[in-house]
């Protein structure tokens, strides 16, 4: 009996429709950006578009710093129907009072939608937050970015986002007003977060380009979507700067691809489900560094949601994450060690009688410290520098004899993550860490003509490789 | 309480066998470059890698703009996590019927082995194109499928590695062709020798470089994972051009906004038509003139050709020959509609004969998809380029903002496809699956001039991003009609 109620139970969980997915059309809920970039002259331009051509939408964007993955910069966007918000950012120095003349970034836009709150003129990034504080500014420099439709707006409310002859919503201010106290939002007696609302229907796209100025070089960051992201009835729509709504608010249950297709997984939290949809454990991506071109390569892992997994007062940390040993105290207990075979066009390694192409390299083997981590591969031997594309403070640099190939990457722990397949009931482990990345790439090309800068900059996603084993009883 | 026992059943029988879905972390057994050009001093650099242990035979098809048709075939071999690199670039045809026109050629330095396909550049062939356009301009682009066509086995697997490439890739390659070879069905061999499932791994990558402009784009390949049936390979020769998208197994896994659904097709070519199909497509666009920025989003129907038959198209093509739309020898086309929409969400291409403020619009003329590889061209009102000038493309459709009377400069815009039929499929549990609009896979491009770079620097920026595709799918269950998106 126990066993006939035991299906029925899955049947009639399993038969939800709604589980938090990745949407590969790019569209959704959820927009996971893994980089972005504000250093030396490189800017990064970002556009968040409503693909709704009727209702307007309320949109979170949180910029994490990539160290800790901190919220650095929040800001909450109305968007009009098919409303665009396009906005930039540039690295520069602090003008603020007991920062002044430290690295931040400053966003700047001249795009007219309802941002309440927000200094669309040189707005500074918050120092505070970042471990080490001021004197580690320079670390919200480079992150990634969370964007999240938190709902949409009815009717009721689209008289203030529409945009008027002067292509200017007619009442941005009414959002501002309505989180104060005796708003439609704010904590009065009929203050309510969800009135005139509805829930997102996941119609959110974004893009990240970073423009390298002074070479002439662009780079569009692939970002990740994430459909039907709250439970049925769980959205959330918090105050602009409240950056507590982050990817831990998702579904519990996440519809994962698996060998034999789609299945739903239920797992522990929703911390858990979207780190589940990001779980790989090998990685990879290709380089060149030819100096015929001067081709340069850098890697970035993105880690989207380590900072949920580490416990609230940052003295450990929860699966699939480990802390490196158990007596281990400092920041870098945190960090994961990374494997990597450096493999030549034609699949070998690097070591010779490899055959196969999976000896490990023979040298440094960087360990992957914080949220996002870039890998500069350089040639061997050369210098270790800090990259020279993105400037990154957090890198590790990977020296390869070996001049034009591909990395494949694993990290150095068995490292898994729990669920349970809700078509079967059995408990599955995925194996690996939730991770995303790409792979930057320049070239130059000493022989354009006179006049002529010519650096081309391209972006490959990494492709990413999942596993997932029926737990050992 | 039968559907109770129904769906108890469903569950307990668990998932179907494995379908074919596009893969969400870029590896697959099938991967489509939705573009390659060769126009505008443009060269496509194409990178294959094998990203698994396993030996793999794959075929690599490079087809043209109009008709689909094959003007380069070839099995690569790759050995355990090998990379095959290779360049599209332009050149002079010395194709009798073609000499001194422009065409494409085919290069690789890499030593991957490729049998009785040269590595040096070789031409574009021009047998397949029996009908349509004449002239080379259809086969400087189009979009290129990489199917893996098995895993090789046993003692053969030993042949593919590169170790002593050359010599034994020309053993290889004997297998095809030598009396009694083992891949020679003309002479007692067997194709599927040493030929194991596939198991997928791959993944892919498409640069363009416009070298003497300084630019480049970069895109990724799309991935269709679980192409074959399970256990399954399908081996052919090397000049054998016939390994399609429509080899794929019966059945799918459609994902995207939805909850993913799993259905099975009348045939190979539908599951992956139900895959890629989008009712729209959208980006954004940017062609302020302040940084000569430009916009064009290269299109590809790589399944349209399997849906023509001599009285026209079946769904989910209009089965009317759209002449209007397209000239016939452009293989006819597809009317499509868009919106064009300014970053503050105001509409300025309004499907309706007002068009708020520039007074009685004209009737419409929805523009035409022609052929199997297009590009569109946001173009400003005032611009009037009329050319596509980043891709070069000779099968463009220009979206400009005309009539608005105060044009924008950066926006996004919408394309539906018009008078488009379902395509019909069920569900394990009977249930009736109708999808809309067609089955399309693209890349954005984008470029910016900065005159300012430096003194008497000119940058130019190139870039590429996905392209946003939205689904319209019904599920008519059993006794009712309920629409899932």
């Amino acid at each position: 009996m126990m066993k006939y109620m035991m299906v029925c139970l899955i049947l009639l969980v399993g038969g939800r429709a709604f589980a938090v997915h990745i949407n590969p059309n790019g569209i959704g809920e959820v927009v996971v950006i893994p980089y972005y970039l504000a250093k030396n002259e490189i800017n990064s331009l970002i556009t968040v578009t409503n693909h709704n051509n009727t209702l307007g939408k309320a949109v979170k964007i949180n910029f994490r710093e990539g160290y800790s993955g901190h919220v650095v910069h929040s800001h909450n966007v109305y968007l009009d129907a098919g409303d665009v918000w396009a906005f930039g950012l540039v690295p520069g120095t602090s003008g603020v009072e007991g920062q002044m003349n430290e690295p931040t970034v400053k966003l700047f836009s001249v795009d007219n939608s309802c941002v309440p709150l927000l200094e669309r003129r040189g707005g500074e990034f918050d120092p505070s937050v970042v471990p080490g504080g001021l004197e580690q500014s320079v670390l919200m420099q480079e992150g990634f970015v969370e964007i999240i439709e938190m709902a949409t707006l009815t009717h009721s409310l689209m008289f203030y986002v529409d945009h008027n002859a002067e292509d200017t919503p007619e009442n941005c201010d009414y959002f501002t007003q309505s989180w104060e106290s005796d708003g439609i939002w704010g904590s009065g007696p009929l203050g309510n977060p969800r009135n005139d609302l509805q829930a997102p229907l996941g119609e959110i796209s974004a893009e990240l380009t970073l423009i390298d100025v002074s070479n002439g070089a662009g780079y569009t960051i692939p970002s990740v979507a994430l459909s039907d992201f709250f439970a049925e009835d769980q959205w959330q729509h918090t105050p602009p700067g409240d950056t507590s709504l982050s990817l831990d608010a998702a579904d519990s249950i996440a519809w994962l691809k698996t060998a034999g297709g789609y299945e739903s997984f239920q797992f522990s939290s929703g911390r858990d489900a979207v780190s589940g949809l990001f779980m790989a454990n090998q990685y990879a991506g290709s380089f060149d560094q030819n100096p015929a071109v001067s081709g340069q390569a850098e890697m970035i892992l993105t880690f989207p949601t380590k900072r949920l997994h580490m416990v609230a007062d940052g003295s450990d940390i929860e699966a699939p994450f480990e802390r490196k040993s158990q007596t281990c105290e400092s920041r870098e207990c945190f960090c994961v060690d990374l494997s990597m075979d450096a493999i030549d066009r034609s699949g070998r390694g690097l070591q010779g009688g490899c055959g196969h192409g999976t000896c490990a390299i023979g040298f440094e083997i960087p360990t992957a410290c914080g949220s996002t981590f870039v890998t500069a591969i350089r040639p061997s031997p050369g210098s270790l520098a800090p990259p020279q594309i993105t400037h990154s403070e957090n890198f590790a640099v990977v020296r390869l004899n070996l001049l034009e190939g591909y990395i494949e990457g694993r990290f150095n722990r068995d490292f898994q993550l729990s669920a349970t397949s809700l078509s079967s009931g059995e408990q599955v482990e995925l194996l690996g860490l939730p991770v995303t990345g790409l792979m930057l790439q320049n070239y130059f090309n000493a022989n354009a003509a006179p006049g002529l800068l010519a650096k081309y900059g391209a972006v490959q996603p990494l492709s990413f490789k999942t596993v997932i084993e029926e737990s050992q009883p | 309480m039968n559907r109770l026992l129904l769906l108890i059943f469903l569950i307990i029988t668990g998932p179907m066998a494995q379908a074919v879905m596009l893969s969400t972390d870029g590896r697959g057994q099938v991967l489509i470059s939705p573009y390659y050009t060769v126009n505008n001093d443009l060269n496509t650099l194409v990178t294959i890698t094998n990203n698994t242990i396993d030996v793999k035979a794959v075929k690599i098809n490079i087809r043209e703009s109009l008709g689909g048709y094959v003007v380069a075939s070839y099995n690569v071999y790759l050995a355990s996590y090998d990379v095959w690199v290779f360049g599209l670039i332009p050149g002079l045809s010395e194709h009798p019927d073609h000499t001194g026109e422009v065409t494409a050629f085919h290069l690789s330095p890499d030593a991957s082995c490729t049998p009785w396909f040269p590595k040096s550049p070789t031409e574009f062939s021009t047998a397949e194109l029996v009908d349509g356009e004449p002239g080379l301009a259809r086969l400087r682009e189009g979009f290129i499928e990489v199917i893996e066509m098995g895993t090789v086995t046993g003692q053969s697997m030993f042949n593919v590695f590169p170790d002593n490439n050359t010599g034994v890739c020309q053993d290889l390659q004997q297998w095809f062709t030598a009396d009694q070879g083992q891949w020679n069905p003309d002479d007692g061999g067997d194709l599927s020798t040493d030929i194991g499932p596939a198991t997928g791994g791959l993944s892919g990558e498409v640069n363009l470089i416009d070298v003497g402009d300084g630019i480049s784009y970069s895109y990724p390949m799309t991935a269709l994972d679980a192409f074959h049936a399970p256990g399954d390979s399908r081996h052919v020769s090397y000049d054998d051009a016939s390994l399609s998208l429509d080899a794929a197994a019966p059945q799918a896994w459609i994902t995207g906004a939805q909850a993913p659904v799993e259905i099975i097709t009348d045939s190979g070519e539908d599951a992956v038509s139900a895959v890629l199909q989008a009712a729209q497509i959208r980006f954004s666009f940017d062609i302020a003139t302040i940084v000569a920025a430009e916009t064009e989003v290269a299109l590809s129907l790589p399944t349209r050709r399997f849906y023509r038959y001599s009285g026209g198209y079946r769904a989910p093509f209009n089965p009317t020959i759209r002449t209007n739309a397209c000239p016939f020898t452009r293989y006819s086309g597809t009317y499509f509609g868009y919106e064009l929409y300014e970053r503050t969400g105001h509409s300025v291409t309004l499907p309706s004969n007002s068009c708020g403020g520039c007074g009685t619009r004209p009737p419409i003329v929805y523009p035409g998809l022609c052929g199997t590889t297009g590009v569109l061209v946001a173009e400003h009102n005032f611009g009037q380029i009329g050319m596509a000038s980043i891709t070069g493309s000779d099968n463009f459709i220009i979206l400009n903002d005309y009539p608005y009377s105060n044009p924008p400069f950066e926006g996004h815009i919408s394309v539906s496809f018009r008078d488009v039929l379902p395509l019909q499929a069920r569900l394990a549990n009977n249930d009736r699956y109708l999808s809309y609009g067609l089955p399309v896979v693209g890349v954005v491009f984008q470029r910016y001039v900065n005159a300012g770079a430096g003194q008497g620097l000119l940058a130019q920026y190139g870039s590429s991003r996905q392209l946003i595709t939205q689904k319209d799918i019904q599920i008519n269950q059993l006794n009712s009609a309920e629409e899932v998106r």
